[in-house]
């Protein structure tokens, strides 16, 4: 009599011989994890220590603490490549040119064996990554204590989370391409097919079921139009391996999960914090949904394959026309994201050209007869005509409304043109009233790719991509983004603040009440002055920004005829949730003659004081000068400290710059300590005086 | 009891198995015998569950076989594909049938190891073809499972390794009720096996029966006639085929030899006699009675 075993025994032993199976790749994923933030932590933990020392130490400290960055990036790539490799190994019986799947006969049911496979792989390619990374951010926390930040738990935890996801997301890539194939070749086509189209066409789905529908149109003076379905900034959150390898839709990265695979930088920093910090549980609900969905889909494709069917290039009969059609759509999101100023025509040859090609790789790999080639030629040729009507219809048609439609005005809560929000009805309707406008006028030459080189307008070329938004009553969000240019949106009957608003800075001279109202409107949280000759920015305190801006206004009335611009004022606005959103600014010019302005701005209670202002080193003068010699050049360079400025030689050094002439022999670039600098000049007559001068602090003060 | 009742198996509209029903008893030694595309591999991967049966019910006590653990448990099959544990060393192979079934005996493994010496640690993908099925063998048989498939069982065996492996094999059905089902062309090693043989062409059942009864219903008789003799002389007989070479007439009937024989005489030969007919010839006969004529081949 057979002995038998429980279930729940039967499957530990399974998982267990699995993975002692499988322990030289677990050993990899294992080293791998450690090199990854344990590697790092143990290297902040012992590099902190060291920061705060020398300027030699520090900097030693600084380029290890990089190497151990580089590492740690390394080891994520790898984990991620390692991932799919585990999970195309752990099903590899399908693919491994097997005539038949003999596993058959095992005493297991498909089930069983699919769990058994898919558990023992997933422990070997993300169980060690996310415990050596989890022992890691306690090393990380405490070493962040002696630099005084809880950036680095903060940014690790979240890029932690994110790689988690996309670890995992790779190995259930891996696991589907396995299941959904008969040979290893296919099977590694499907994992690049599959891992393209998930970063577009997930996006694609759930911009549309689940967040706003948003489209860019682009009008464009130089180049036809081009339009896509989404607005795809907004739907990374949404594919896990995505999220982490690319920053940008509208490029080559929009389909390439690898092109830019820097998690440290600044902006990954300053971005993704804030992303996952305003979404973080829905988007580890949407993250884990996908790796479930995927999951579930191995499953059946798995448990319902005939044995038979291992041998051949995919499990199912019909699979691999799935498959080709599949690649055809891929083919053309590639050729619209690659090519994506072409018109519609050269759209089609690039995704004919594509899909042949695919068509031939696939046909020469899979060696399936002449007989084959023919029925995958007639799909190819359908897929073909599939995705050809799509793109028509989604080009000559508006995409069934989604470019003509606008919602009621009734039905929408507030607007946003770009960064300005519109809550009164009045403001609303007529944002609604200008949008409507602005398609009846260039609609059709936003669906009409063909013929758009004929836009342009005299008065203003400058294009840029603007955004407008409705938040409906129901809660859901209407968004379109447009390429093109304020004066093409806001014609006819706009009030005058949103002319102003409209055309700013260019036509702000015309409406200076319109610029004090909208300086207070928008409450820039910071403003700064930056004049010729004085050094440095001068940055107005915020409870005094509203003062300012009413005497830059008269200034602005006053003076009517505005000559030389002599500096700019910038008004910083941040229109974000939180610290990281992206900051925007304005600039308004200073012209010479505004005096109410520039006294405002000297005086000390108006003006953030400079930190450290006795030590800071606030300006480098580079004085390129040729008189002496024909084609000679002297250049030196100093560093001059603020307060040596106030010395009675740095006042008279200042008296002797100019604007840059023709009465001098030499000029002189002066960079303040943000490196934002200007060129300026000191007459033939002041050039020994300046010199000496020049000498004068530099001897006070010698930093060549 | 291994059943199958009207079991239906197509590949891409090919029917490979058609209607089949089959019952083979606890404890017996069944060959199955058939020509190349018969269905016997089809027939065997159904049996254990490697195959769905698109129509059908196979089931071994009782217990219908696909996707189903507890009558796989009773069962090991030793496939004509030995590809499967190409990447596994013997060792690894034990490790591999250990942990799928909790009858498997080291000692047993231990011993038979010890008679074939086959390297324990190096991959079954540097093994020959004979020696990756007594690798099979040994796990199989160490496995101790009710019921035993073997699909072309002694091919790529050397004469002494056939004897060996077969003595494995009758060992351990003697030891305990081992049911053994093996498919193979070499119709001696069958003979010399099985007490069941069943024949498969084109998909169907041809005859099951008593490898003894079978031998003796089928039976060659060499007659010398003044004349050529056809079938149609012998109407009372069930002649499969009738032969006339250099004077002498060959009959190959089904039957009661006795009553054959008598009948044959009756017919007033100048000689007459029976031969035994070894399983080959029975098949070949059958065969050729159901047109698969080994002749063609020469024209």
């Amino acid at each position: 009599m057979t002995k038998t075993s429980s279930t729940a025994d039967f499957f530990l032993r399974y998982c267990r011989y699995k993975i002692i199976n499988g322990r030289m790749l677990a050993a990899f994923s294992t080293v791998l994890s450690i090199l990854a933030f344990f590697q790092y932590g143990i290297a902040l933990k012992i590099l902190s220590s060291k920061l705060n020392n020398t300027a030699d130490t520090e900097y030693l400290a600084e380029l290890q603490l990089n190497y151990s960055e580089n590492v740690l990036e390394l080891a994520l790539f790898a984990l991620f490549l390692l991932a799919i490799f585990i999970g195309l190994k752990s099903f590899g019986f399908y693919i491994q040119g097997h005539e038949t799947d003999m596993l058959g006969s095992l005493p297991i049911s498909h089930s069983m064996r699919f769990f058994g496979d898919f558990i023992s792989g997933y422990v070997m390619a993300v169980v060690p990554f996310a415990v050596f990374s989890a022992v890691s951010l306690p090393l990380i926390s405490s070493a962040e204590k002696e630099l005084g930040t809880t950036l680095y738990t903060e940014y690790t935890a979240y890029v932690f989370l994110t790689m988690f996801f996309a670890i995992s997301a790779a190995y259930v890539i891996g696991v589907l391409a396995a299941s959904v194939c008969g040979r290893m070749i296919s099977a590694l086509a499907c994992t690049a097919l599959f891992i393209i189209a998930f970063s577009i066409i997930i996006p694609s789905i759930c911009g549309f079921v689940i967040d706003s529908i948003a489209g860019i149109a682009y009008t464009s003076d130089t180049a036809e139009n081009t339009y896509y379905f989404y607005e795809a900034a907004s739907f990374k959150k949404y594919i896990p391996s995505f999220l982490v390898f690319t920053e940008d839709m509208s490029s080559w990265g929009n389909i390439n999960p690898f092109s830019e695979f820097t998690p440290f930088t600044d902006d990954m920093l300053n971005v993704r914090i804030g992303e996952l910090a305003a979404g973080e549980g829905p988007v580890i609900i949407i993250w884990t949904a996908e790796l479930i969905a995927l999951s579930a889909a191995a499953f059946f494709i798995t448990k319902f394959r005939k044995a038979e069917r291992t041998g051949s290039a995919f499990g199912y009969k019909y699979g691999y026309y799935g498959i080709l059609a599949f690649s055809v759509f891929v083919s053309a999101c590639i050729a619209i994201s690659l090519y994506s100023y072409g018109n519609y025509a050269e759209h089609i040859i690039v995704i004919a050209v594509l899909s042949v090609v695919i068509f031939a790789v696939f046909e020469i790999s899979m060696r399936r007869g002449w007989k084959n080639f023919g029925r995958g030629a007639v799909v190819l040729a359908g897929a073909f005509a599939v995705v050809s009507g799509m793109l028509f219809i989604t080009r000559y048609t508006g995409c069934f409304g989604l470019r003509s439609s606008i919602p009621a005005t009734n039905d929408i809560v507030s607007a946003q043109f770009d960064n300005y929000v519109f809550t009164d009805k009045e403001d609303i309707a007529q944002l609604r009233e200008n949008h409507s406008e602005f398609l009846k006028k260039y609609g059709n030459e936003i669906e009409s790719p063909i013929g758009v080189y004929n836009i342009t307008n005299p008065m203003n070329t400058q294009y840029g991509t603007h955004m407008i938004n409705y938040t409906l009553e129901n809660g859901k969000t209407f968004t379109r983004i447009y390429r093109t240019t304020y004066s093409y949106f806001f014609t006819g009957s706009m009030s005058e603040c949103r002319k102003a608003l409209s055309d700013m800075p260019k036509t702000l001279s015309g409406y200076p009440e319109q610029v004090v109202k909208y300086i207070t409107e928008i409450e820039p949280y910071k403003c700064r002055l930056e004049v010729k000759g004085i050094f440095g920015g001068i940055d107005i305190k915020p409870e005094k920004i509203n003062e300012f801006a009413k005497i830059y206004a008269e200034d602005f009335s006053g003076v009517s005829e505005k000559g030389e611009q002599i500096g700019k004022v910038s008004f910083g606005l941040n229109y974000g949730e939180d610290k990281y959103t992206e900051e925007v600014s304005y600039e308004l010019e200073i012209y010479r003659g505004f005096e109410k302005t520039l006294a405002y701005a000297g005086m000390s209670e108006n003006v953030i004081p400079t930190e450290n202002d006795e030590e800071t080193i606030c300006y480098t003068a580079r004085y390129y000068y040729s008189g002496y010699e024909k084609d000679s050049e002297f250049d030196f360079c100093i560093n001059i400290r603020k307060k040596d400025l106030e010395t009675p030689a740095g006042k008279e050094l200042l008296t002797l710059i100019k604007e840059e002439s023709s009465d001098s022999n030499g000029k002189i670039k002066l960079y303040a300590n943000d490196w934002s600098g200007h060129t300026v000049s000191v007459s033939k007559a002041d050039e020994k005086r300046f010199c000496e001068l020049m000498a004068d602090l530099v001897l006070k003060n010698i930093d060549v | 009891m291994i059943k199958l009742e009207n079991v239906t198996k197509k590949f891409d509209g090919f029917v490979a198995l058609d209607n089949v029903s089959l019952e083979i008893p606890k404890g017996s030694a069944y060959g199955l015998l058939g020509s190349n595309g018969a269905g016997k591999s089809t027939m065997l991967r159904l049996l254990t569950g490697v195959y769905k049966a698109d129509g059908g019910v196979v089931s071994i006590d009782g217990i219908p076989v696909y996707d189903n653990a507890a009558a796989k448990e009773k069962l090991i099959f030793i496939s004509d594909e030995t590809a499967q544990y190409s990447q596994m060393t013997l060792n690894r192979m034990r490790k591999f049938y250990k942990t799928f079934y909790p009858n498997f005996s080291d000692e047993i493994f231990t011993r038979l190891h010890g008679f074939l010496k086959l390297p324990l640690n190096k991959k079954t993908s540097s093994f020959s073809k004979g020696m990756k099925r007594q690798a099979a063998v040994i796990c199989a048989i160490a496995a101790r499972p009710e019921y035993l498939f073997l699909d072309e069982a002694f091919d790529g065996l050397d004469p002494t390794m056939r004897i060996a492996v077969k003595k494995m094999m009758i060992d351990a059905m003697s030891n305990s009720e081992m049911t053994v089902v093996i498919s193979s062309h070499n119709l001696k090693e069958v003979e010399e096996f099985c007490d069941t043989v069943g024949m498969l062409h084109q998909g169907k059942i041809i005859f099951t029966r008593d490898l003894s009864e079978l031998k003796g219903n089928i039976h060659k008789i060499q007659a010398s006639f003044d004349r050529e003799v056809t079938k149609d002389d012998f109407p009372e007989l069930d002649v499969l085929l009738i032969e006339n070479n250099l004077g002498l007439t060959y009959i190959i009937a089904k039957g009661d030899a006795d009553k054959d024989i008598q009948a044959v005489k009756d017919k007033n030969p100048s000689f007459c006699d029976l031969i035994p007919l070894s399983l080959e010839e029975i098949f070949i006969y059958e065969m050729e009675a159901l047109g698969y004529d080994k002749n063609q081949l020469d024209s």
